[in-house]
């Protein structure tokens, strides 16, 4: 009777009820049970609300993580927020990038501390943002004679591109200089020039910090796209060959030879003849698959890299791996570790990812060195009883860690976890591949030391 | 109230010594769980008094058939010495010697009140037992989730009070699997990181690799799989494989899939297929919680739970062939295929 009157009481003050729901206490509003059924007019009463028609397609998104202080993030509000809170050192989660919601971003990449964007615009076709010390987003000043160390949003920078019809269709960022190339083949390169790696003359003594030269490259084929080590530019033609320029001492030109070079010149060894899909390198390791899924490195072999083909610490021409996975269709190269990605035809495109090298490969704490390919089990990389059909599409590596998003469109990243630019929401190592939480699919990665981008698409 | 003469009547103190265990009952929608537990006491002290009655009344027909005289009070025989009332019948004197009261039972895992399903309760030492298994760690429950488009009501259920009304036209098959297998997605990360583990450890990598892993204890509601079974605009039926999930959490979460829908959701029906290894096959209709069937269940309860709660946490999970049949079918054969 004490209980009916207290509950008489409360039903008087307050619609809401205290219910505790594991352990938890929390108010729900109105009561569970309700004294007369609900009048059906109700909702027919109601206006009907439409949110989408059917017309509707998915939206890009870009989501970005890792450092922030440089502003690779192009977030301003991470470095100057409102309300007098404390600037964020780094992000270890992803977040949507608004530029992406007013601009239409083709292709990501990511540098030492800058994130240059491909857009899709009439005026301008490439922004960037991040650090700028050697104009590696082009010549940034609020006012003239000083230039811009860190831009925190993204920028236009000025491209010899007059024609609007012509759109960049590839980037790529190495430590402090960016290569694009445009849909009519052409390849441009900016930043620091101090070894070659721009592809033009070094010039002693040039100023870096606040310079505008944007140089086209006097390649003799058609680019289709480019790759940027830490300190060199490799460029990719229709054809299926590959010019490289910049420093050399690892052998990463493969040229033969340790001398770094500014012009761009192919490289030869055993991709005479081979043509070239795709070339991956963060450092100065350097890995290309070819059309026929052959698998060709060269350059740093410190950590055991190409152990498959030779015992020296470095390989100045590109040979052949025999990694024996069968035809590989992508390939990923950090600072030590390498993986690839196959195409298994037996299960109708199933495919695997193999890693060697040092450090963390993805396997557990007990592999941390492996001179040969070694599969990362498919269940780690989304594929379950739920997810049959869950296969990787891609692998992409930053300078410490690497990634791979597959077909139902997750991205897991693992490995050295610098400054939460995993994106798993802390900032410890992960030894084994974990999925980052994006609510959209994820189609392209770009991996920079510190900080990633994803390129998304929306579910609906 | 019959007994063969050739069988000697049960002792209800027997029974009740033996009524220890595990029994798995169906719970229907529209009651809770705390009403299934006091029925359950009810009927099986009341089934428990019913033996005793029955003995009495054995005990009865054989005295009196004996001496022919029904008007003849019982006698007690002085060779069997006892307490002098032990002859007379003791419901007319002390009541009913099992009151529901005495039954203890308690739940290994809760089922709203508009959910029905296979509900796992401890009878007696059972009890102990149930509270055990809690602690030692959740099992994975399949749930049919039936949800309605385009309307939202404020208790989250079809028959709340409607708040809300949006378009579902732009609503196909496709895009309401994407959404389901990026919300599926999203949560293999959190089974890993709540295996109790450390997560960098060798053994961490192992039940990785292994596939889908069972939280260790207590820990936030994980989503293992979400499958569209019927898309029949506004009605969908959604099949959810997860663990340590709360009835309020299935209905937000439905709540939730209309929001990503750009329209709005409401729960319509929600029925627990599979509880760890318990099925709907093991579980006790309500017309049969009587004592004969709970000792059968409670014996049968056992076997499962030896198979199948002990398991290890990584324990992979089947896809359960539901009354749909079809496309959950196929997936599990060719998972079973490709997990060799």
């Amino acid at each position: 009777m004490m209980n009916s009157a207290r509950s008489c009481l409360l039903s008087l003050v307050s619609r809401k009820q205290l219910t505790r729901s594991r352990g938890v206490k929390h108010w729900i509003d109105g009561k569970p049970r309700r004294k007369h059924p609900v009048n059906p007019e109700i909702e027919d009463r109601l206006p009907v609300n439409k949110y989408i028609s059917e017309g509707t397609r998915p939206d890009n998104r870009v989501y970005t993580w890792g450092y922030a202080e440089l502003g690779a993030l192009g977030n301003r509000n991470l470095l100057r927020p409102k309300n007098g809170k404390k600037p964020y050192t780094y992000l270890h989660r992803p977040m949507r990038l608004w530029f992406a919601e007013l601009n239409k971003v083709t292709d990501v990449a990511c540098g030492y501390g800058f994130t240059v964007m491909a857009v899709n615009r009439p005026d301008y076709k490439l922004f960037g943002c991040g650090l700028n010390t050697s104009s590696q987003i082009g010549q940034q000043e609020a006012r003239a004679g000083h230039p811009l160390e860190r831009v925190t949003s993204p920028v236009p920078i000025t491209i010899p591109v007059d024609d609007p019809s012509i759109k960049v269709t590839a980037v790529a960022c190495g430590r402090s200089h960016t290569s694009f190339v445009t849909s009519d083949g052409a390849a441009y390169t900016l930043g620091n020039n101090a070894y070659g790696q721009c592809g033009r003359q070094v010039l002693e003594r040039e100023d870096y910090s606040s310079n505008a030269t944007v140089h086209r490259v006097p390649v003799d084929r058609p680019v289709r796209t480019v790759t940027c080590g830490q300190d060199h530019t490799m460029f990719v033609t229709e054809c299926g060959r590959v010019y490289c320029c910049g420093w050399g001492a690892d052998g990463q030109l493969g040229s033969g030879a340790f001398d770094s070079r500014w012009q761009a010149l192919p490289a030869g060894g055993d991709l005479e003849g081979e043509r070239v899909v795709k070339v991956a390198c963060s450092a100065d390791c350097v890995l290309a698959v070819s059309e026929s899924g052959d698998v060709f490195g060269w350059g740093n072999s410190e950590y055991a890299q190409f152990a498959s083909v030779t015992e020296e610490q470095q390989l100045n021409v590109p040979r052949r791996l025999p990694l024996g996975v069968g035809k590989v269709t992508d390939v990923a190269s950090a600072g030590t570790m390498c993986a690839v990605l196959n195409a298994y035809i037996v299960f109708a495109d199933r495919g695997e990812v193999y890693v060697w090298g040092y450090g963390m490969l993805g396997k557990g704490p007990e592999l941390d060195v492996s001179k040969e390919p070694s599969l990362i089990p498919p269940t780690l990389l989304g594929r379950n009883d739920f997810s049959p059909d869950n296969t990787p599409v891609s692998v992409v590596s930053g300078l410490y860690h690497l990634s791979v998003t597959t077909s139902g469109g997750d991205l897991f990243t693992w490995g050295h976890n610098r400054h939460g630019a995993l994106g798993l929401g802390h900032t410890e190592d992960r030894l084994f591949p974990l999925r980052v939480s994006i609510p959209a699919r994820v189609t392209k990665v770009a991996c920079g030391v510190d900080h990633m981008a994803a390129l998304c698409r929306e579910y609906i | 109230m019959s007994s063969t003469v050739a069988v000697a009547p049960r002792r209800a103190a027997d029974i009740w010594r033996r009524l220890h265990g595990l029994v798995c009952v169906f719970k229907p929608a529209g009651c809770t769980v705390n009403h299934c537990m006091r029925v359950l006491r009810h009927r099986l002290a009341a089934d428990l008094n019913a033996v005793e009655e029955a003995r009495y009344a054995a005990a009865v027909d054989g005295r009196t058939a004996a001496t022919g005289d029904w008007a003849v009070a019982p006698v007690v025989d002085s060779a069997s010495l006892g307490p002098p009332l032990a002859g007379l019948n003791p419901r007319l004197l002390t009541g009913p010697a099992f009151q529901p009261v005495d039954v203890r039972v308690a739940r290994l895992a809760s089922l709203g009140r508009h959910m029905s399903g296979p509900l796992l309760l401890g009878v007696n030492s059972g009890a102990r037992l149930a509270a055990a298994l809690r602690h030692a760690g959740p099992q994975v429950r399949v749930h049919q989730v039936t949800a309605r488009l385009g309307l939202a009501t404020d208790t989250l259920l079809a028959a709340g009070r409607p708040t809300e009304r949006a378009a579902y036209g732009h609503v196909t098959r496709g895009r309401l699997e994407a959404v389901l297998s990026g919300l599926q997605a999203a949560h293999q990360r959190l089974m890993f990181e709540h295996t109790g583990l450390p997560v960098n450890s060798q053994a961490a990598y192992e039940l990785a690799s292994r596939g889908p892993a069972r939280p260790e204890r207590a820990a936030p509601p994980v989503i293992y799989g979400l499958r569209c079974q019927q898309f029949a605009p506004p009605f969908v039926t959604i099949e959810v494989h997860s663990c340590n999930e709360s009835s309020q959490y299935l209905l937000t979460l439905v709540a939730d899939l209309g929001r990503q829908l750009r329209t709005a959701a409401v729960t319509v029906r929600s029925r627990c297929l599979r509880h760890g290894p318990f099925h709907l096959e093991h579980a006790l209709l309500m017309k049969h919680w009587q004592l004969e069937h709970v000792q059968r269940n409670m014996r049968q309860c056992l076997v499962t739970a030896a198979r199948g709660l002990t398991a290890p946490l990584s324990a992979s999970l089947q896809p359960v062939q539901g009354p749909g049949g079809g496309p959950q079918a196929a997936a599990g054969s060719r998972a079973a295929r490709h997990r060799e």
